[in-house]
């Protein structure tokens, strides 16, 4: 291989970990919340609110029935706005974010259902607040769960930030597309193909012994 | 302490309307163990959970310590929690938190210092003698040592009063008589009045000092233990009580009785004894006063409420034109004596 092959294959590499990485960190950050509230707001015994619940759901069934390679196309104007420009690696975090966070969001609000309804109603016996319970109960309880789903989102990012390369976002996908499949050079797609599924087992292999760790059950 | 008036809990579901609870009226007194009995779907965890507003009523109000907190706001509803502490039968600790950290948490929900909350785990951990195990996790204690947890997390707020949800009913029967024991302890050394629910009459027999029988979400009978016990008025209690004492004739005995006296047949009683007359020489005095002749065929000591409850089955061998007056004197010192049939002479 030679030295430019080698340094472009560095520079997928590191571009596709800042997609993954930078919209992965945005996604937790805005869908643990949604998450969190999608949870609540159905839960009758923390603070329920049905309108708020159908309309969060619907946004984020949504924005979930998008196919990825639209939404990326589709929100170049919001795109823009946030990160100045559409094209590049950075810009092609935006769309993965957004795609992303849905996602985690319902991971998050599935691993909260998980919490057994008796800790709720300890909690609320003893007089938590709901903001109490989420913080105190639910979410700590939950963090395993929140972890596999952190993990889950990831991998699917990974996924995802192939198609990074239709907005000049770079990575490791683009690379073997357009070495690997424009150009036959078999090598290299294969090349690329076996660091993503090395990528992949990294983040399961971390996020199962995180969640293995915080989990005592 | 707690007293229940006009309560009554309706559900609408799709399967249609159930009354849980009709015309629930109750008081519970400071200090006391009040034990709530009945059958699966008779509505004790309803009504248990009526107590601390899990459940809201549909009518009625809930006083607790002077106020009805039915009429609270949530903020001061939360704040009137933390003078109700609960245990649940399937404990309810969270897996994440250690023992010390589940016992602290009522405190950290109530805001107080690291210091403070120490201060008020600590004697706590001993007296649920769990000092030892205070850094392991819930999935590390067996049974018995989790509703300890439970029950010392709720204690940490200082409750003036404890519900117990079957908190014993996925115990073994030796962690349950300990879990008692725990209950007990509390309500004496803290004062602590407790409600507890359950379907056992093992556990009422051990620790409650009050009954009240629920059934499909009425109540059927409620009075002193010893007076549920001695006295049963309804037919459930009557056979609750009946299996409970183990007063079943046995089966022997079952098969020979007769309804109605005959010419060859002795009178089967059964005389039950509790508190002092438990000291009164009775049998002799039927014997040498009024010449009345027993055959003990079963009996059985029972300690309910630190009293001691005999239940003795006898059959009267000669004397039995005194029964009256015998019925008469036993009835003056607070014994109970029943007929219960006739079985031929040397049946047995
Ligand atoms: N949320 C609910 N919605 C509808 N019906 C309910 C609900 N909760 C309880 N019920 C009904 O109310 C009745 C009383 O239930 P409850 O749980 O209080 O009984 P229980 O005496 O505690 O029984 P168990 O010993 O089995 O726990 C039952 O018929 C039950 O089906
Ligand atoms: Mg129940």
């Amino acid at each position: 291989m030679s030295n430019v092959m080698l340094t472009e294959f560095f520079l997928a590499t590191w571009q596709t970990i800042y997609m993954v990485l930078a919209s992965g960190a945005f996604a937790v950050l805005f869908g643990l919340p949604l998450g969190v509230i999608l949870m609540i707001s159905r839960h009758q015994d923390i603070l329920e609110n049905k309108y708020l619940n159908v309309i969060l759901a619907a946004i984020t069934n949504g924005v979930r029935s998008i196919p990825f390679i639209i939404l990326l196309v589709a929100i170049v104007p919001f795109t823009r706005l946030i990160t100045g420009t559409s094209i590049g690696t950075t810009a092609a975090i935006v769309p993965l974010t957004i795609g992303a966070i849905p996602f985690f969001a319902r991971l998050v609000e599935s691993a909260l259902n998980d919490v057994a309804g008796g800790l709720i109603e300890a909690g609320t016996s003893m007089g938590a607040s709901p903001l109490q319970t989420v913080v105190k109960i639910l979410v700590p309880e939950a963090l395993p769960g929140i972890i596999n789903g952190i993990t889950i989102t990831l991998i699917a990012l990974v996924g995802y930030s192939a198609m990074a390369g239709a907005v000049g976002g770079g990575g490791l996908g683009d690379l073997a597309i357009r070495y690997g499949y424009q150009r036959f050079e078999v090598g290299i797609m294969l090349a690329t193909v076996v660091l993503l599924i090395f990528l992949v087992q990294l983040i399961q292999y971390l996020g199962d012994f995180l969640a293995k760790k915080v989990s005592h059950k | 302490m707690i007293e229940l008036k006009q309560v009554e809990k309706t559900y609408h579901s799709k399967a249609g309307v159930v009354h849980a609870l009709t015309n629930i009226n109750f008081k519970v007194a400071p200090g006391e163990i009040f034990g709530v009995i009945g059958k699966s779907g008779a509505g004790k965890s309803t009504l248990i959970r009526c107590v601390n507003l899990l459940e809201r009523p549909t009518t009625g109000q809930v006083m607790v310590a002077g106020q009805d907190i039915t009429k609270l706001t949530d903020r001061e509803l939360r704040s009137t929690r933390h003078q109700i502490g609960m245990i649940f039968q399937h404990f309810n600790l969270i897996s994440v938190r250690t023992v010390y950290q589940n016992i602290a948490l009522p405190l950290e929900l109530i805001g107080y210092s690291k210091e403070k909350i120490e201060q008020t785990v600590m004697p706590l951990l001993e007296l649920t003698g769990l000092l030892e195990k205070k850094n392991q996790y819930p999935a590390q204690l067996s049974g018995g040592q989790k509703q300890r947890v439970a029950i010392a997390r709720a204690l940490a707020s200082s409750p003036k009063v404890l519900l117990c949800d079957e908190a014993t009913s996925s115990l073994d029967p030796h962690t349950t008589t300990t879990i008692l024991q725990l209950l007990k302890d509390i309500n004496i050394k803290l004062g602590l009045t407790i409600l507890l629910i359950t379907h056992e009459m093992d556990v009422i027999k051990a620790i409650c000092d009050h009954v009240l029988l629920l059934d499909k979400g009425k109540i059927i009978e409620q009075s002193d233990v010893i007076e549920f016990f001695t006295k049963p008025k309804s037919h459930l209690a009557k056979n609750l009580v009946k299996t409970s004492l183990r007063q079943e004739l046995p089966i022997i005995l079952q098969q020979q009785i007769k309804p109605t006296a005959s010419d060859n047949t002795n009178a089967l009683i059964r005389i039950i004894f509790h508190g002092h007359a438990a000291a009164e020489p009775f049998i002799a005095h039927l014997m040498l006063e009024l010449n009345i002749k027993l055959n003990i065929l079963q009996a059985n000591i029972e300690f309910i409420k630190n009293n001691t409850l005999g239940i003795m089955v006898t059959e009267v061998i000669s004397g039995l034109e005194n029964l009256p007056q015998a019925i008469d004197y036993l009835q003056k010192n607070d014994i109970e004596i029943e007929v219960l049939g006739y079985v031929e002479r040397d049946a047995n």
